[in-house]
């Protein structure tokens, strides 16, 4: 039954067979038919074009892209110039006639360039390896206009002279870090250059020459000019102007500090955009392997690094905000919680010491950070655990890079959370025993002003193009990426609030600036060498916000081997950074709190006993109101009493009465972080008297803030310099 | 499964001899476009002989294997297969832009490249089984489950070239099994349709090219130079040729691999149009003696093997060539026996080797 389906079938494959024998042909004898057209009708017009293809071809290079900064400022440009190549095909031709014209070539180029003759005259006799002749050589590139004249004057054969280009950095040594530099043929080897070669260098272009050396149209119209296409400019997110005030404050802390080098970098913390970064000493990309300053060159190649990514150490107490804020994150302390420091811990049965070896007594939490008490950072990590802490310290991206766009970057070096014993967390709590990088503080500092939000840090804005006619169009714009949110935001507005009061009345006091409200944390870690801490070598550094209700600046700063006369980080880099920071506001235009008035928390003086003529001159002197109550010659009593901080500009009342039986309590002011001078006026407007003993800040005194005492009671005070 | 006097009679030799014949031009031209004669490395030169000889011995293997066998195990051979493919994707080894590369040691092979011959196999026996029958939505749907999951894989990797070979082939036997003329029609209408339909969501690169060979003066330096370079070396070869080893295209390396996929246009330049016409003639030949086994072959299965591969030759020889010379868009197709590189090779002499089993065992062994 199947029989007549399948005859029918087998005649369809029959005519199929031969459909495909048809096929078969067709596509093969079109083959032969476009062969036949390529090579035997168009051949030889297309011979002739692989010859001069062969003879004639020139690369251009492509103009290589500006740099710029967020204001369009130019960083990198590239000037031009010119170069001189040997089309040997010429020079051969005209050979034939003088055959010493290589030798005369080479002596006269010799004369404008300046190459030995020799060398010229190689190039003029290369070939290629199979010893056929070579189509084109460059004898010289990036030459000046006035040699080239000289040489266009000789009117040599086969010499043709183009236009090149040169990089050029119109600010020297400025940004030098992030900008790095190019090698003779134009392509990136460090910083911007090299991370966006592919960007800056656009792509070459062909010239096939259209008329020989005698100016003879050649008989076949097969010249062409295949145009570079330029490189696309790169605008970075630097601000100019902040770079350089930046640039300024680190080369006077290098020479005030003798340091071996000095880093910062400002940055976005809502964008991630690096506003600033500057390590100094830095080197002049115009001229990178000047060796005038160096011996070797190994230390030339040293000076290109970019140690804000680069530099890997033990930051010492600045990490303390990783333990801080993984102590609150995890809910472990709050404000009720007491912590002890009796100068040292003894842990896994080691003996720690905190820094102040005297010890910071009972404090809290946020007197902990204010203090940058050791002993209080490992009851937090004893109470964390290890894996706990290392939850957080990988949140904050230590021991990765941060992906900056920059082409070197180190990762710092994280134990593995098997080799962490008892002794090995304490240590990491207050930054010990982990190397960073600048970056990676920066970025921990910026998560916490950002409400906890990690951004990714990006030095480019954008890329963009411009035509022949200088319109730009933008090619593609970096937008803020967020990396992750590592921190809860109620977790970062706590660590945020403890952080300014490092600041305000902290270790962090010298960073402080009028008018603004700054959050920060000092450091100063001794610096490994061999296994061992080298005795004299710190690194002091700060990382720190501002303004605090609406952070828009995150800033690290270290000093690299300060001067060990004076290397606390609360001495010599806290002014550092209260000077960028205050530079900064400028320059980004930063307004201060309540339109240029802030808020100054002032210990109201003692005008008891005053006359009240008196009485309200010295308190309106102090920015009070007063508010004069009862009847009588002399101020008996004041409220809020004498030696409590009152805002400034607040109203004080004045009770009245006649003279004798007046009320002459003075209640004891805080004097944290006042330095002897501070504290004595202080304390003299209320009628107290100093008894001082050490030298720095004020650290302890005696009686306690808050006590009600007779105005003539003497305070003694315990001074010492913020050690961290 | 023995070999017998009968079947060594019917080895069609001739097809042997013109696949070394296709093979000698083949390494004489990687030679002249590796540089050999200008002092360059001899390795892929001596490497395309070491592929010839031991893709003669797997050839030869494959004869004395009686082809049913295959068709026994094609689901072993699928899945062996497909888990290579799927391997592939997973390691993403990447040369060329491309992940079809299995590292083992030092070479590498191509799943893909071998994904070819076992599809043939699989459609072959699937036909067969259909018994005739294959215009039925079930049936058809059937051929479409098997070839997709590959397909899909090795267009991923991106191997665009593979993916079209093994459609072409597939076409083709399903055109040769008999399907009904306006199920095919309306399926390459559907195809043509379905590739303006996927233009926009091809790679950037496939995109190009598919323009560039549409309009060669679009691009000059980028995507067409591939093109306007190899028509140069084929033209500047003329009647004939600039001579071996003479070629200034590959030697001023104006053309971009002109080992493998461009190995045509060293050719052509070297050795002219004569040269170039040999070995067109020689494919020819060679795909008409293959399928003219398709009427000897004792079963469906048998002929519908041969007729994939002969399809596969027929698509790659004519695509490779047509590339060079501007009639079809520019993919990773290479020459068989010509481009340099073993997986082609390989794959290449097992399929001959399938065509000659299929016309040695023609008639019932036991007779």
């Amino acid at each position: 039954m199947a029989r007549p389906k399948n005859t029918s079938t087998n005649l369809v494959i029959k005519k199929r067979l031969l459909f495909i024998f048809g096929l078969i042909f067709t596509l093969m004898l079109l083959l032969i038919i476009r062969l036949g057209w390529i090579q035997i009708v168009q051949g030889p017009e297309l011979q002739k074009l692989a010859v001069e293809q062969w003879t004639n071809e020139v690369k251009i290079d492509a103009k290589r892209g500006k740099i710029l900064d967020r204001n369009g400022n130019e960083l990198a440009i590239s000037a031009s110039c010119e170069r001189v190549d040997a089309y040997m095909r010429d020079i051969i031709a005209e050979e034939e006639k003088n055959p010493n014209i290589k030798n005369e070539m080479a002596a006269e180029l010799s004369k404008i360039l300046g190459d030995s003759e020799e060398s010229i005259l190689k190039k003029l006799n290369m070939t290629l390896s199979n010893g056929k002749p070579i189509n084109s050589v460059t004898i010289k590139r990036r030459i000046e206009k006035s040699q080239a004249d000289e040489i266009r004057k000789l009117k040599l054969p086969g010499i043709i002279l183009s236009e090149d280009s040169k990089r050029y950095y119109p600010n020297g040594s400025f940004l030098s870090h992030v900008l790095g530099f190019t090698n003779i043929d134009g392509v990136g080897q460090e910083g911007i250059e090299k991370k966006y070669d592919k960007e800056l260098s656009g792509k070459p272009g062909r010239i096939i020459m259209e008329t020989d050396l005698y100016r003879r149209e050649l008989p076949y119209n097969i010249s062409k000019y295949y145009e570079p296409i330029e490189g696309q400019d790169v605008v970075l997110a630097i601000d100019e102007s902040l770079q350089l005030y930046v640039e300024k404050a680190l080369e006077d802390a290098l020479v005030e500090n003798k340091a071996k080098g000095v880093t910062a970098i400002v940055m976005n913390p809502k964008t991630g955009e690096i506003l600033a970064m500057a390590n100094k000493d830095d080197y002049n990309p115009n001229d990178p392997r000047n060796m005038k300053d160096y011996k070797d060159f190994k230390d030339v190649i040293k000076s290109w690094n970019n140690k804000a990514v680069t530099m890997t150490y033990e930051p010492g107490s600045i990490f303390k905000v990783v333990t801080a804020s993984a102590a609150l994150s995890e809910g472990l302390v709050n404000d009720n919680d007491r912590f002890t420091c009796n100068g040292s811990l003894t842990i896994g049965g080691r003996r720690i010491k905190c820094w102040k070896t005297s010890g910071h007594g009972t404090q809290n939490f946020a007197e902990i950070l204010q203090n940058s008490c050791n002993v209080g950072f490992m009851i937090l990590g004893d109470k964390l655990g290890k894996e706990k802490l290392y939850k957080y310290i990988d949140m904050f991206g230590f021991g990765k890079p941060t992906n900056l766009d920059v082409p070197f970057e180190e990762s710092g070096y994280v134990r593995p959370i098997n080799q962490i014993g008892p002794v090995e967390l304490s240590n990491i709590t207050f930054g010990q025993g982990i190397t960073v990088t600048p970056m990676q503080m920066l970025t921990t500092i910026s998560t916490i002003a950002n409400d906890g939000k990690m951004m990714e840090p990006h030095l480019v804005k954008k890329i963009q193009s411009t035509d022949k006619d200088g319109n730009v169009t933008t090619v593609d714009e970096i937008e803020p990426k967020m990396v992750k949110q590592v921190l809860d935001e109620n977790v970062a507005k706590m660590m945020k609030e403890y952080l300014e009061k490092v600041v305000s009345v902290g270790g962090g006091a010298n960073a402080a600036v009028d008018g603004y409200r700054i959050g920060g944390k000092t450091g100063t870690a001794q610096k490994a060498e061999n296994g061992r801490y080298a005795p004299g070598k710190y690194v002091s550094s700060f990382i720190g916000f501002a303004p605090v209700e609406d952070p828009q600046l995150a800033i690290f700063i270290c000093i690299d081997e300060p001067n060990p006369n004076k290397y606390y980080a609360g001495q010599i880099v806290a002014p550092l950074a209260g000077r960028i920071f205050r530079d900064a506001f400028t320059s980004l235009n930063i307004k201060p709190q309540n339109g240029g008035k802030y808020d100054i928390e002032v210990i109201l003086p003692s005008v008891i006993g005053l006359t009240k003529v008196e009485a309200e001159k010295r308190l309106k002197d102090a920015g009070f109101q007063c508010e004069i109550k009862d009847e009588g010659k002399v101020v008996v009593d004041m409220n809020p009493l004498p030696g409590i901080s009152v805002k400034s500009g607040s109203k004080v009342a004045l009770y009245m009465g006649e003279g004798g039986t007046y009320n002459n309590k003075v209640i004891i002011p805080d004097l944290h972080g006042k330095s002897a001078k501070d504290a004595d006026t202080i304390l003299k407007s209320l009628g107290l008297k100093l008894k001082s003993s050490g030298d720095g800040y004020a650290t302890n005194q005696s009686p306690e803030v808050g006590e009600k005492v007779p105005k003539g009671t003497t305070v003694s005070v315990q001074f010492e310099a913020f050690g961290d | 499964m023995a070999i017998n006097k009968k079947m060594i009679k019917n080895f069609d030799f001739s097809i042997l001899f013109n696949v070394l014949c296709i093979c000698a031009i083949g390494i004489a031209t990687i030679a002249s476009a590796t540089g050999v004669f200008a002092g360059g490395s001899k390795r892929n030169f001596i490497m395309q002989i070491v592929w010839t000889i031991i893709g003669v011995i797997l050839l030869l293997i494959t004869v004395f294997i009686d082809y049913s066998t295959f068709k026994a195990y094609y689901k072993v051979l699928y899945i062996i297969n497909l888990g290579m493919l799927v391997a592939v994707s997973a390691l993403n080894k990447v040369t060329n832009g491309a992940s079809s590369w299995f590292g083992i040691g030092s070479f590498g092979v191509q799943p893909s490249e071998f994904m070819k011959i076992t599809l043939i196999i699989v459609v072959a026996k699937k036909i067969e089984e259909f018994d005739g029958d294959i215009n039925n939505i079930k049936n058809i749907g059937i051929l479409l489950l098997y070839s997709i999951p590959p397909l899909i894989l090795i267009y991923k990797e991106p191997d665009l070239g593979t993916t079209l070979i093994i459609i072409f082939i597939i076409v083709g036997m399903v055109f040769m099994a008999g399907l009904d003329l306006r199920v095919f029609f309306g399926g390459i209408g559907v195809a043509i349709a379905s590739i303006f339909a996927i233009f926009p969501f091809l790679e950037t690169h496939q995109q190009d090219r598919i323009k560039v060979f549409l309009d060669p003066s679009l691009d000059p330096l980028g995507a067409a130079y591939h093109i306007n370079q190899s028509m140069i070396a084929i033209g500047s070869g003329q009647l004939w040729g600039m001579g071996y080893g003479k070629g200034l295209q590959s030697e001023g390396k104006f053309l971009p691999e002109p080992h493998t996929d461009f190995i045509f246009s060293v050719l052509g330049e070297e050795f002219g149009f004569i040269g170039a016409l040999i070995l067109v003639l020689l494919y020819i030949s060679f795909i008409l003696k293959c399928f003219k086994v398709t009427k000897i072959a004792k079963d469906k299965f048998g002929e519908m093997l041969v007729t994939g591969i002969t399809a596969m030759f027929l698509f790659q020889a004519f695509e490779n060539i047509g590339m060079t010379i501007g009639l079809m868009p520019i993919t990773g197709i290479t020459l068989p026996f010509v481009s340099y590189g073993g997986s082609s090779m390989l794959t290449s002499m097992v399929a001959t080797g399938l065509v000659l089993n299929v016309g040695m065992r023609r008639h019932k062994i036991n007779f």
